[in-house]
């Protein structure tokens, strides 16, 4: 037989949940609403963790261009902004000078909040309503280009897919069946947690960037 | 030597009390008899075409004996088989459509299919309760292939209506050694159980 020669196959939340009770030894078959709602949950607390790990910086890599609101101390960002990584003030077309991050503490160090300018130095303030301190308040239009860590979308419906990768499906399949293990099948708890971290450690190993990597010794 | 009906009712009749139907009686063994052996071998196909979310089932519907194969332009799908209310939980508008992924039994004259798919065709194999013993038949494949178990299945059926019951626990053996010897003749017409976790894998209920 040929092979399929097609590269679509990815699970639905649906699927996930499936092989994530199939792991604990609950039939597909026997599956209700009510394991699906609970399985959802889980799903959602799984990329919830997983963003708290840091997991979310290999590939919930994303660009943002905000043109900034001159003479206004706070800049919006978006929601599912996590963290900034790298940031350009583009001053005219073809010239962008690096801004730098600061901290909540250098921020309310500066002396004058509103005082205007160039801005060189930025706070991205990860509250509930998250937001960009400038350390000077731009006095132009300004387009601030950054490079951001992103969450992961919403869980949603259950024909809906994950927001990852295939070649991370098996890590969130088995993070997802050591969870609902908790609460379904106790004693396989134990067993699914190892392999959910085995799984989750090959998929950052693979997710890892592979470039050159230069070391100089300085004498 | 083959079990007829006419046959059959001769020998209840002396056994039974006046007022119950043989017919009665024969139809009750045959229905253990049924249920003992778990046949997977009476079967037809239904065909048609979806309406809506719905995949209507014939009459004397009483398991599915294949997968259900959907085709839409060529395009083939078999659904999976799920709970009801997980298909409900799956795809909660129905009048959104979709590539149909999963079934469930929604009623005794249908399926409910997932996401709604209109006007595909589809094809199973299901099993049926064959015909019965009867005036007009005289034979069926029960009394021919199996005519002891049968007989001791209706005797076993009628120990209810018995004039005397001395021999009942002798009677339920004999059922159960010639049911034995069955099965044993009939292995491989008897439905499949070769699912690895089916035994083990009730779904435990959620926990709040």
């Amino acid at each position: 037989m040929a092979t399929s020669g097609t590269y679509a196959d990815r699970s639905e939340n649906a699927g996930l949940v499936e092989e994530a009770f199939e792991r604990c030894g609950i039939l597909a078959s026997k599956l209700t609403a009510d394991h699906l709602n609970s399985a959802s949950r889980s799903l959602h607390f799984a990329l919830s963790s997983w963003q708290a790990q840091d997991f979310a910086s290999v590939f919930r890599k994303a660009e943002y261009s905000l043109t900034l609101v001159p003479n206004q101390a706070n800049q919006t960002v978006p929601g599912e902004v996590l963290h900034i990584s790298k940031m350009v003030l583009v001053v005219t077309p073809g010239a962008e000078i690096p801004v730098e991050p600061m901290s909540s503490a250098q921020y309310l160090a500066i002396p004058n909040k509103t005082a205007t300018g160039m801005v060189s130095r930025v706070w991205h303030d990860r509250g509930r309503t998250p937001r960009l301190m400038c350390d000077l308040v731009p006095s132009t239009a300004w387009v601030l280009k950054y490079q951001a860590i992103t969450m992961f979308q919403d869980v949603g419906g259950l024909a809906n897919n994950p927001d990852i990768t295939s070649s991370i499906e098996d890590a969130l399949a088995a993070e997802l069946a050591f969870r609902l293990s908790v609460k379904f099948a106790p004693d396989r708890s134990v067993g699914l947690k190892t392999l959910a971290q085995e799984a989750f450690m090959e998929a950052k190993r693979f997710s890892r960037e592979r470039t050159y990597t230069r070391f100089r010794i300085v004498r | 030597m083959t079990l007829t009906y006419n046959s059959l009712i001769s020998s209840l009749q002396d056994l039974l009390v006046a007022t119950v139907a043989a017919d009665t009686v024969i139809w009750q063994g045959e229905s253990q008899l049924l249920r003992d052996l778990d046949l997977d071998l009476f079967s037809a196909n239904a065909s048609g075409t979806t309406s809506g979310a719905s995949i209507a089932k014939p009459d004397g519907f009483l398991y599915l004996r294949s997968p259900i194969l959907l085709t839409y332009s060529g395009q083939k799908q078999i659904p999976e088989e799920r709970s009801y209310s997980f298909l409900k939980r799956y795809w909660p508008d129905a009048a959104a459509t979709g590539i149909p992924r999963y079934f469930a039994h929604a009623s005794e004259t249908g399926f409910i299919i997932a996401p709604t798919a209109n006007g595909w065709s589809y094809s199973y194999d299901y099993g049926f309760r064959p015909a019965g013993l009867a005036p007009g038949t005289q034979e069926t494949w029960l009394s021919k292939t199996v005519p002891d178990a049968l007989f001791a299945a209706c005797i076993v059926s009628s120990l209810r209506y018995l004039k005397t019951d001395e021999r009942v626990d002798q009677l339920k053996a004999d059922y159960q050694s010639l049911l034995a010897g069955a099965k044993m003749q009939i292995s491989s017409m008897t439905h499949a159980r070769t699912s690895p976790a089916s035994a083990a894998a009730e779904a435990p209920a959620p926990k709040d």
